[in-house]
């Protein structure tokens, strides 16, 4: 396993990977905050996106911004085959945790 | 209804607080700050705006600057406080023939540490003024946390304790807590400046 990803920065990789082209900093804000149904803090999601891109799992590129932005640029990012990869392992190691065992676990602790 | 004398139905006009906008590209670095700044408002304007009306905006917005001054000097600012809150917790436990060497170390090592916050900080951002902010915020949450230990402590223990109390009261008491982080202030944001000026020529020399 390469990249032993937190659940976090899965959030945050999965939320680029269903956006797809339209996957720039405020547009993940918001999956990322839809799909934990929590309160996320924008500095959270930055600081996320800046470690994998300097861990090579994604990369951005600017575009243009829009007037509700006041015109400023947008940063778009794209997953990497890393960043796949990651995500790939990510899923594996989950399922083998759960092997076996049935979903929901009944019963008392 | 209107808030800070703007109608709460223009939110594609709305602005946040100006000093927070002001404040918010220095917590980042100058590729990162049209962006960042974009996304926040782009929220700001099209989801919290006109869902929460303009007050609540205004403290969403100051909350995600926060969040960005906190990531830049929670580590320095816990720092501070284990040294400002150890040196009191082993005054009051073990107190010292002498305070000297305990006074020493702590002044010390917090002048370091806000110099390195500084130069940290703006290094990072490449701005010399990131150096102020991360130093002033380092202190802030310093003393705050100190100030929740202390009040811990003297709930718990010094209050009962004569002998502790006495010399809680001798050694500058809830005076010292309150007063003394205001009287550092100045000298925090001298620190905090020279830091910032040598993180920022670190960061020019590494562009370069």
């Amino acid at each position: 396993m390469a990249d032993v990803l937190g659940a976090f920065e899965q959030s945050v990789l999965l939320a680029i990977v269903r956006l797809k082209d339209d996957a720039y900093g405020r547009a993940i804000l918001k999956e990322v905050k839809l799909r934990l149904e929590r309160d996320v803090a924008a500095g959270a999601v930055h600081a996320t996106l800046v470690r994998l891109e300097e861990r090579g799992l994604l990369t951005s590129r600017l575009g243009p911004g829009t007037d509700i932005r006041g015109g400023r640029a947008r940063r778009f990012y794209r997953l990497e085959p890393a960043g796949r990869r990651a995500l790939n392992d990510a899923r594996e190691a989950i399922d083998n945790l759960w092997q076996g065992l049935k979903w929901p676990l009944k019963g008392h602790a | 209804m209107t808030t800070n004398g703007r109608p709460a139905s223009s939110s594609e006009f709305a602005k946040p607080p100006r000093w927070a906008m002001a404040v918010l590209p220095l917590l980042l670095r100058s590729e990162e700050a049209e962006t960042v700044t974009g996304d926040l408002i782009e929220e700001y304007r099209d989801t919290v705006y006109p869902a929460s009306g303009a007050l609540r905006a205004d403290i969403w917005f100051i909350r995600q600057v926060a969040g960005f001054a906190w990531r830049t000097a929670a580590g320095w600012g816990l720092l501070l406080a284990a040294f400002i809150s150890g040196r009191f917790l082993l005054d009051t436990f073990a107190p010292p023939a002498s305070y000297f060497a305990r006074s020493f170390f702590t002044t010390w090592s917090s002048v370091l540490l806000y110099l390195l916050a500084g130069a940290w900080a703006a290094r990072k951002t490449g701005h010399a003024r990131t150096g102020i902010l991360a130093a002033v915020a380092s202190h802030a949450i310093g003393w705050i946390v100190n100030a929740a230990i202390t009040a811990a402590v003297f709930v718990g223990v010094i209050r009962q304790e004569p002998a502790m109390l006495t010399l809680f009261r001798e050694t500058g008491g809830w005076g010292e807590q309150w007063f003394l982080p205001l009287m550092l202030l100045p000298f925090v944001l001298v620190l905090g400046s020279i830091g910032g000026v040598v993180g920022r020529s670190i960061s020019g020399r590494a562009r370069a």
